[in-house]
């Protein structure tokens, strides 16, 4: 019973000694301030601001128009696959309108491209990958907005692989 | 069902008791190395401990909050826990340095201590993680309980695990194995080893010490696997090598006495063994009834280059079907296992046997250099064993035998006090002295003996908990 | 989520079916990428996010960090976090000679830490619970743990910031952090403190290290830097960079090919 009572009592002091060093945020030689990993924070229901309701396992759709601000500017779209090969398309938007939409079809002759006018627009397909991206797990790059990140690389990937 | 003729006596007597000394000469410091291998065994043990733990803090950036410190303790335990299921299942795997070092009932008790520590921490493992796990994710308990049964990945089997470990500690308790047969709680035990197997893939799943650093992955299970490997190699193949090589067989069956029973099992090369005096084989006898089941007995004479004896009371399940052995049963034995071996100290011995204990003690008997003595202790007449032999022996070589009866009950004392140890045997307090009986005899002999002068270090004995 | 009742093969963490969601908070997307049993514990990641919107946004008037810049509220009356977070931004700011700020032009606005702080901590929630795979990726800036899949390790594009939908350059790794700062979408954001003016040196620069929060700030900081932050960042420990000058000029520093994972 003694030995019992030393060795539940030694295990517990031993547990506590070894969390306690470890509770001083360790400081990597890397960065200078280790993040703190933080006290867990009280739970947001109390907060007055309104926010969003948890949507579960969100899909984001939408064709990736691009949205522009006034005077024209010319958007490239993803590529798409199709049985002639791959092809891209570079639409031109005035005044936040697709004016012009230009196929840039990458065939054994070299580059060709088609310039389709008016109302045969073709959807930009938000899901198709570039041979490139589907062999990632995500993407970094620079900051983008709730809307921007639909035209992204990573919702493609998002949603591909939901 | 046996039909076969039974012969009293093979050769009267098999063992003339003038055998010299087996150990004469042998004077190797033997002793002294055994003394030392225990505390490198448990430096060894902390050792590994200690790497575990390292493990952990390499791993653990920093605690921060009641969470993480719930959860930091459940994964340190659940470390622990792990190396502590391998330490256990290597004491018992009959490792000859570890047997012959430790010898096997400190290898026993050592296993059902570190036995009943670690069940206790993986019960403490479960919570502290299931709790910590809960105020992380500001969970009850019960939720966070029956989320991690259900979508973390091996835990449902891991819980199996542990409960099957707190079931088979709990009948390993002494006061459980009171009510059952040793068989039974024998191979209840054996499904430790399916808890481990159940345990094992939610370690590498949901330890985060594993999931992604592949060099600690193979560690722990190249550890496992030798421990595996050992495990294989000494409890199911080498005494299956043995039983072919030396071809056991049983070559004798004797009454004793009303429920004592002798067995001669015949081989060759049995030399080879180097079995001593106080040495223990565990038997597996391979008639229908008793092939299943294998246990240990003591040497009752000295060994023969082809022919050993054991002497064996008439209880259980097991013991009770040895009398009916057909003779030419095959045997697997292995061993020899137990330091409960005399020593050549150039010391007079006392040999101070109690009821079943007699075996052992008989066997070191025929072999000790005058003057030795034996205190055999029993309830009655009918009780004692071996008496014509012990008289051979006491006359051929000069000991002395003394019989001391009557139960502890009816005679209303216990007749083993200091003082009657001193009245039987001139200058105890010099003696070296081994004994060997039931636990409570055991016990109160050796308080016995330490009244009566003789020191601690010179009163051996060997006190197995099967 | 399916139970698993039946004794199965041992099987890592991150076998299975994976989870990808897409929350939208901060006035941006994060996305998560789970094993798909550890759904049940995402919500309480995502409300952490939203809680954090409302205390740090310097879009609401009402947040903790618009009330502590307009000097109503002190340290004290606002979530211990501010503090924290205040504390982190002055660090990174000497260690960036002042490149990094939590005052550009003059504002209280510690809205460079809090996105990378928030996803690491996010990252940090995930891992607390036992979670062993993930990956979050606030904006473009990406904190991994373990491994997606056993046996290899994360890969994580760099979008070229010239070429839309291309990949300049794809990492790998296996808890580590991938933060990116550059021109793109919102235009030249990114001031340069010590000018005022934006900072348009470099097309865009990706930071690597082990976490997102400084792996960030360091980005912020090396992109107002412009060329310069080349040694900059080759003298920290532990971090590496890679940039995308705007003739399409690329450079890395010395350490930053451990991590490069080719096509």
């Amino acid at each position: 019973m003694r030995r019992a009572v030393l060795a539940l009592g030694g295990t517990v002091a031993g547990l506590i000694l070894l969390l306690s060093f470890r509770s001083h945020t360790a400081v990597p030689a890397a960065a200078g301030v280790a993040p703190s990993t933080a006290t867990t924070p009280t739970t947001p229901a109390t907060s007055a601001a309104p926010s969003t309701p948890v949507p579960k396992a969100t899909k984001t759709t939408g064709a990736g128009t691009g949205t522009g601000a006034g005077g024209s500017k010319v958007v490239t779209g993803s590529v798409i696959s199709s049985a002639y090969g791959p092809s891209q398309v570079a639409v031109t938007l005035t005044a936040g309108k697709i004016t012009k939409v230009t196929i840039l079809q990458h065939t054994d002759d070299g580059e060709m491209s088609q310039e389709i006018d008016g109302p045969a627009l073709p959807k930009l397909v938000s899901e198709t990958l570039t041979a490139q991206s589907a062999q990632i797990d995500a993407v970094s790059g620079a900051s983008y907005t709730s809307a921007g990140y639909i035209k992204s690389l990573q919702s493609a990937l998002d949603k591909a692989r939901a | 069902m046996l039909g076969v003729e039974r012969r009293s006596a093979p050769v009267a007597p098999p063992f003339p008791p003038s055998r010299p000394a087996a150990r004469e000469g042998a004077c190797d410091g033997a002793p002294a190395r055994r003394r030392a291998a225990p505390t490198i065994v448990l430096l060894v043990i902390t050792g590994g401990l200690l790497a575990v733990l390292a493990l952990w803090w390499s791993d653990t950036p920093s605690v921060h909050g009641l969470g993480d410190y719930l959860t930091g303790a459940g994964r340190i335990l659940g470390l622990m826990a792990g190396y502590g299921v391998v330490v256990l299942v290597a004491l018992m795997a009959r490792l000859p340095p570890l047997e012959r070092g430790l010898g096997t009932d400190r290898l026993t008790r050592w296993h059902a201590m570190g036995g009943r520590y670690v069940v206790t921490i993986i019960v403490a493992h479960a919570l502290l993680i299931t709790w910590g796990y809960a105020v992380t994710a500001h969970e009850g308990l019960i939720n966070e309980a029956g989320t991690l049964l259900i979508s973390y990945p091996d835990v449902l089997m891991a819980t199996v695990a542990g409960l099957l470990l707190v079931g088979i500690g709990a009948v390993s308790a002494r006061a459980a194995r009171r009510h059952m047969a040793y068989e039974t709680w024998y191979y209840l035990h054996f499904y430790t080893y399916l808890a481990i197997a159940l345990a094992f893939s939610h370690q590498f799943a949901d330890g985060a010490s594993f999931a992604s650093d592949l060099k600690a992955r193979i560690a722990w299970a190249a550890l496992y696997l030798l421990v595996a490997a050992l495990v294989v190699w000494y409890r199911l193949i080498n005494p299956l090598r043995n039983a072919v090589r030396h071809q056991f067989r049983v070559v004798g069956v004797r009454r004793e006495s009303a429920d004592v029973v002798s067995i001669y099992i015949g081989g060759r090369y049995l030399d080879e063994l180097q079995a001593e005096p106080g040495q223990f084989f565990r038997w597996r006898f391979l008639s229908r009834n008793l092939w299943w089941s294998s246990h240990p007995y003591s040497l009752s004479a000295l060994p023969r280059p082809d022919v050993m004896r054991i002497t064996v009371k008439d209880h259980g399940d097991h013991s009770g079907a040895l009398g009916d052995l057909p003779i030419g049963t095959r045997v697997v034995a292995e061993g020899p296992y137990g330091t409960f071996i005399p020593e050549q100290t150039g010391r007079r011995v006392l040999l101070l046997a109690g009821g079943v204990g007699i075996p052992p003690l008989r066997a070191m008997f025929a072999m000790l250099p005058a003057p030795v003595t034996l205190i055999y202790r029993a309830s009655g007449p009918g009780d004692v064993v071996f008496g014509d032999e012990l008289e051979a022996i006491a006359r051929d070589r000069g000991a002395t035998v003394h019989y001391l009866l009557g139960s502890r009950d009816r005679l209303g004392r216990d007749p083993l006090t200091a003082g009657q140890l001193n009245h039987m045997v001139p200058g105890l307090h010099r003696h070296d002295v081994y004994v060997c009986g039931p636990a409570g005899m055991t016990d109160s002999a050796i308080a016995a003996l330490k009244a009566a002068g003789v020191p601690r270090k010179r009163i051996h004995h060997e006190s197995f908990e099967f | 989520m399916s139970g698993r009742l039946g004794v199965r093969p041992a099987a890592p963490a991150g076998t299975g079916p994976r989870l990808r969601h897409a929350e939208p908070v901060m006035g941006t997307m994060f996305s998560f990428d789970l094993p798909a049993a550890a759904a049940a514990v995402l919500p309480a990641v995502l409300r952490w996010l939203h809680w954090v919107d409302a205390t740090f946004s310097t879009y609401r008037p009402d947040s903790d960090v618009s009330r502590f810049g307009r000097g109503e509220a002190g340290l004290t009356d606002c979530a211990p976090e501010l503090a924290e977070v205040i504390g982190e931004c002055a660090a990174l700011g000497e260690r960036s000679g002042g490149y990094f700020t939590d005052h550009p032009g003059g504002r209280f606005d510690p809205s460079g830490l809090v996105k990378g702080w928030s996803i690491e901590h996010a990252a940090v929630m995930l891992t607390a619970v036992g979670q062993l795979s993930h990956s979050v990726n606030g904006a473009g800036d990406v904190q991994c743990t373990g491994e997606p899949v056993p046996g290899r390790p994360w890969r994580i594009g760099i979008a070229d910031p010239l070429i839309p939908q291309a990949l300049a350059a794809v990492v790998s790794g296996r808890d580590f952090a991938v933060a990116t700062s550059g021109t793109a979408e919102r235009g030249p954001h990114i001031i340069n403190p010590h000018t005022g003016r934006p900072a348009t040196g470099l097309a865009s620069v990706t930071v690597v290290g082990p976490r997102v929060a400084t792996a960030d700030a360091y980005a912020t900081a090396a992109f107002a830097m412009g060329p310069a932050a080349r040694d900059w960042v080759e003298s920290l420990d532990g971090y590496e960079a890679f940039a995308v000058a705007p003739d399409g000029q690329r450079w890395q520093t010395s350490g930053f090919a451990a991590y490069a994972a080719g096509d």
